[in-house]
């Protein structure tokens, strides 16, 4: 028994999925940018002195690394309008899930970063008479870089593929319009093939990407 | 200039420093000798403020910059006050610690910049004079992983001069040099010694103690065994650990 491929069905499914894709790159984007913002503050507070600042924030991160992030969603979209008793918009209540998520993994990387800096970098900015800011601004943070920028990349990229997750929630994502369409055109083989391509063709030359540049900062030291 | 009374420090158990006291008068260049793990970088360490002392006080130049009495934990507290006396102090390190990510030019005008808020112009200037004065004028653009050990070590002393500290201290500063490029390091240090710098210094280099210290402090298990002029303390040192230190770093010569 063999298959037969109707790939003459894609062109009518494509302004669908391409529409579909467009939300979510939105969704990547945003999430990227607010979860790497709030990664900044999770990566401070994790390295905070105060116990009272750097545990809560350590429970966080480990909440966030230890359930899948399926479940985070559905617990946002469905738990929180009832337990805080105000309702989000759909894109709204993903993307606060999703930035929550990355924001974790991101703030992980930040640390791990800011501390593979050896501590003599610290110290000479410290008797140079340095701030905390600028020590951190003009010492740490363009070493640190360095290290975060590939780790903070490859997870962006896995983020790009995982928002296929808010599909699940009705989110017309690429995920969710690739559904559809296979749903209404009885065509599933054909239009996932497509869908998965379209997740293919954009995510690995930004994996490629993340390797040449991971190389080249490991080569130079500036 | 520096008066540092009863410092006491602990890693864990260990007892690192046990009531050191040490006395340093304006431009004087003391050098402090003595087996590793005998306590002198930790010393050097407390003076500037990157250690924590248990108990025991440091004063700078009149000024109390650090007093502890055993009850306080943790690092100390930055203030705004600590940060000011701190920055009268230049220290450079075993290791050179350049920032490596600035040029030889950017590492020592970060710091005037932003500390004393020095115009760009003029912290350029500034940073021109010193590499002259260290013989690495054109060095300037260069990355720190250009250069030799000595010219790195070199670099991180004019970093250092950037602020125009009244003290300056090093810790070991040629023990990571190829022997052949540890005189052009000295000569630098010499000559800041001769320019009048109050210079705490920590070296196995009984030569540059010998020829340049007013003061040689013999240091061991975390006390000041012996303090004296150089011509003592090599010549005729009251404490036989110090005349056993002296005669085995010199034979070895």
């Amino acid at each position: 028994m063999s298959y037969e491929w109707a790939w003459s069905i894609v062109p009518r499914a494509m302004p669908a999925l391409l529409k579909g894709l467009q939300l979510t790159l939105f969704v990547t984007v945003v999430v990227i940018v607010l979860g790497f913002v709030l990664a900044i503050f999770v990566a401070a507070g994790r390295l905070a002195r105060s116990p009272l600042i750097n545990k809560p924030v350590a429970a966080y991160i480990e909440f966030f690394r230890g359930t899948p992030a399926l479940v985070q969603l559905v617990w946002v979209y469905y738990c929180l309008p009832i337990v805080l008793g105000i309702e989000l918009p759909s894109v709204a209540s993903i993307v606060l899930a999703l930035t929550l998520n990355v924001a974790a993994f991101y703030g992980e990387a930040i640390r791990a970063g800011i501390q593979a800096i050896p501590r003599d970098q610290s110290e000479s900015a410290d008797i140079l008479g340095l701030s905390y800011v600028d020590k951190m601004r003009y010492v740490i943070m363009p070493q640190g870089f360095r290290i975060i920028i590939p780790v903070v990349l490859s997870q962006s990229i896995s983020l790009f593929k995982d928002t296929a997750l808010v599909s699940t929630l009705g989110v017309a994502d690429l995920m969710y319009q690739a559904r559809v369409v296979a749903t209404e055109t009885y065509r599933p083989m054909e239009i996932l093939t497509v869908a998965a391509m379209i997740y293919f063709v954009l995510a690995f030359p930004c994996t490629v990407a993340t390797r040449l540049l991971e190389l080249r900062l490991a080569r130079a030291r500036h | 200039m520096i008066a540092a009374r009863q410092l006491q420090k602990r890693f864990g158990t260990l007892e690192v420093l046990r009531n050191v006291s040490l006395d340093v008068q304006p431009g004087e260049v003391v050098v402090v000798i003595g087996p590793s793990g005998s306590g002198k970088s930790t010393l050097l360490r407390c003076l500037i403020g990157l250690e924590a002392p248990e108990s025991g006080e440091v004063h700078i130049d009149g000024q109390l910059f650090i007093r502890r009495d055993g009850r306080d934990r943790g690092p100390l507290r930055r203030t705004a006050e600590f940060r000011r006396i701190q920055r009268t102090m230049g220290m450079v390190f075993q290791q050179f610690s350049l920032f490596p990510h600035l040029t030889v030019r950017r590492n020592i005008m970060l710091a005037p910049i932003r500390t004393l808020a020095v115009p760009e112009a003029e912290a350029r200037a500034r940073a021109e004079r010193l590499l002259a004065k260290v013989g690495l004028e054109d060095k300037a653009l260069e990355y720190p992983d250009k250069l030799s050990g000595g010219q790195k070590q070199r670099v991180a002393i004019a970093r250092a001069l950037a602020l125009e500290p009244k003290i300056m201290l090093f810790d070991e500063v040629t023990s990571a040099l190829d022997p052949e490029l540890i005189h052009e390091v000295l000569s630098v240090m010499r000559g800041l010694a001769s320019d009048g710098m109050t210079m705490v210094v920590v070296t196995h280099e009984m030569g540059f103690a010998h020829k340049v210290a007013d003061k040689v402090v013999f240091m061991d298990g975390g006390t000041v065994v012996e303090e004296g002029p150089p011509t003592t303390i090599f010549g005729g040192a009251r404490e036989p650990r110090t005349r056993s230190f002296i005669e085995k770093v010199l034979t070895h010569i």
